[in-house]
């Protein structure tokens, strides 16, 4: 019994030691300016490109750190594609072809989230 | 459509249409440049300043060629190609980018080159397997005009190998075509005010052969040969446009006897009526033929602008 009540208070100990994800803040750093850049979903124009940090957002005390590995990936490239961009916790996104699709976002390996993207004609954009 | 003509007629010096072209400017590599307005070095640079998009003229009618320098804006239906350096910042880690197109105004990437089949704005992207590494963003404009100008023979270089402006029509001068001489013009795209890169198509063609004849040995330079005195009318076509150029052939000019002859007085006046137009088609010839030499180089170098001055003059859209 006192053994279940070790292995108890440790999970709780680990748990309240690791983040827990609330989302990202997405931050535009450069591209189209028409671009509608936020976790709750992303708008850009076909034919152009968006530059955006991303880092996830924790609910609890304990924050992301540097170590944790941030993945985000589009499920349908043929609409739009999301690259790693040089610095840390930056992507590039490229508005491909004008649809619907998603992107993944996974952390460590777990995903956790998935942001709508929409990718307009050049004419609804302008 | 609408036909407009203007007169062929070069009518303002330009002093800065010599060497170094004016309006394509440059990004500020080479150590000794030309002197001339420079283009934002941004547009060069890639967006996020990782590395530096080149442009590559593919052909000769791209009016880029030779001038080291990357256009403002691309002409829908051109061809060009660029490239990418990556900037020695970064880290060697990023691996080496592939150019591909984003959007649907252009087409293409490394190795094919790019093409531009509709108006708009898209992105070429340097993408290694390791990270989006830059962008660039080209517009890509309808051709809305057509502007011809003189080419002239290119002045001496520099020590630095620019060109000192070239020498042109004064101001108010008009360099129409006398019977029996020939000049070579060189097309250039227009977007509004702006000039369009990459190569085109274009043709030429004399609506009047019996005055103006006119051929073209490739690229965006033509050689006009005076036939006889009238108003010879010529079009140009190129990115889906068209402009008609009125050139006016005047009669081959009669050379002051008074001078040449000495003190033959009245006399020699009325000889010289006669003998001014043999010497001035024999003049003329020999004139047309250096001219066209300067031509045929012109388009044989993809028309440098370096080699070019004269002055522009818009045609009529039709």
């Amino acid at each position: 019994m006192k053994g279940r009540v070790l292995i108890l208070v440790a999970a709780l100990f680990a748990a309240a030691c690791s983040p827990s994800y609330d989302g990202l803040r997405m931050t535009v750093l450069e591209g189209a300016s028409t671009a509608e850049v936020d976790s709750a979903g992303i708008e850009l124009v076909h034919g152009r490109v968006v530059v955006f940090e991303a880092r996830p957002v924790s609910s609890v005390d304990k924050d992301y750190e540097v170590s944790d590995t941030v993945e985000l990936e589009s499920t349908d490239d043929g609409v739009a594609r999301v690259e790693p961009g040089v610095l840390v916790n930056t992507w590039m996104m490229f508005g491909v072809e004008p649809g619907d699709t998603e992107v993944e976002v996974r952390i460590n390996g777990t995903t956790e989230d998935r942001i709508p993207v929409t990718i307009v004609s050049a004419s609804e954009g302008s | 459509m609408r036909t407009e003509k203007r007169l062929f007629i070069f009518a303002l010096a330009i002093l800065t249409a010599g060497g170094c072209d004016d309006s394509w400017g440059d990004d500020g590599d080479d150590e000794h440049e030309c002197a001339t307005p420079s283009r934002p070095i941004e547009r060069a640079s890639g967006a996020l300043s990782n590395g530096r998009f080149e442009w590559i003229c593919v052909e000769n009618s791209d009016p880029t060629c030779g001038s080291r320098v990357f256009p403002l804006a691309v002409a829908a239906g051109a061809r060009f190609s660029l490239d990418f350096r990556t900037s020695s910042e970064l880290p060697a880690g990023v691996g080496d980018p592939m150019l591909s197109a984003v959007g649907a105004s252009l087409v293409g990437g490394d190795g094919t080159g790019f093409s531009a089949p509709l108006p708009g704005v898209a992105t070429v992207v340097a993408v290694s397997e390791e990270a989006a590494i830059d962008f660039i963003e080209v517009e890509v404009l309808s051709v809305t005009r057509l502007s011809l100008s003189r080419t002239l023979p290119p002045p001496e270089p520099n020590e630095w190998g620019c060109t000192p402006g070239a020498p042109s029509p004064a101001e108010g001068e008009r360099a129409d075509l006398v019977v029996g001489d020939s000049f070579t013009v060189q097309v250039m795209p227009y977007a509004g005010s702006t000039r369009l890169g990459g190569g085109l198509d274009y043709t030429w063609e004399s609506l009047t052969p019996d005055v103006l004849v006119v051929s073209n040995p490739g690229g965006r330079v033509a050689r006009l040969d005076g036939l006889s005195e009238g108003i010879g009318q010529l079009v140009v076509r190129g990115g889906g446009h068209e402009e008609v150029f009125d050139v006016r052939v005047d009669a081959a000019p009669i050379p002051d006897e008074t001078e040449s002859a000495g003190t033959d007085g009245s006399t020699g006046g009325e000889d010289g009526s006669t003998g001014g137009e043999g010497e001035s088609t024999g003049d003329g010839g020999t004139t047309g033929g250096e001219d066209g030499t300067t031509g045929d180089e012109e388009g044989t170098t993809g028309g440098e602008e370096g080699t070019t001055g004269g002055e522009e003059t818009s045609g009529g859209s039709k």
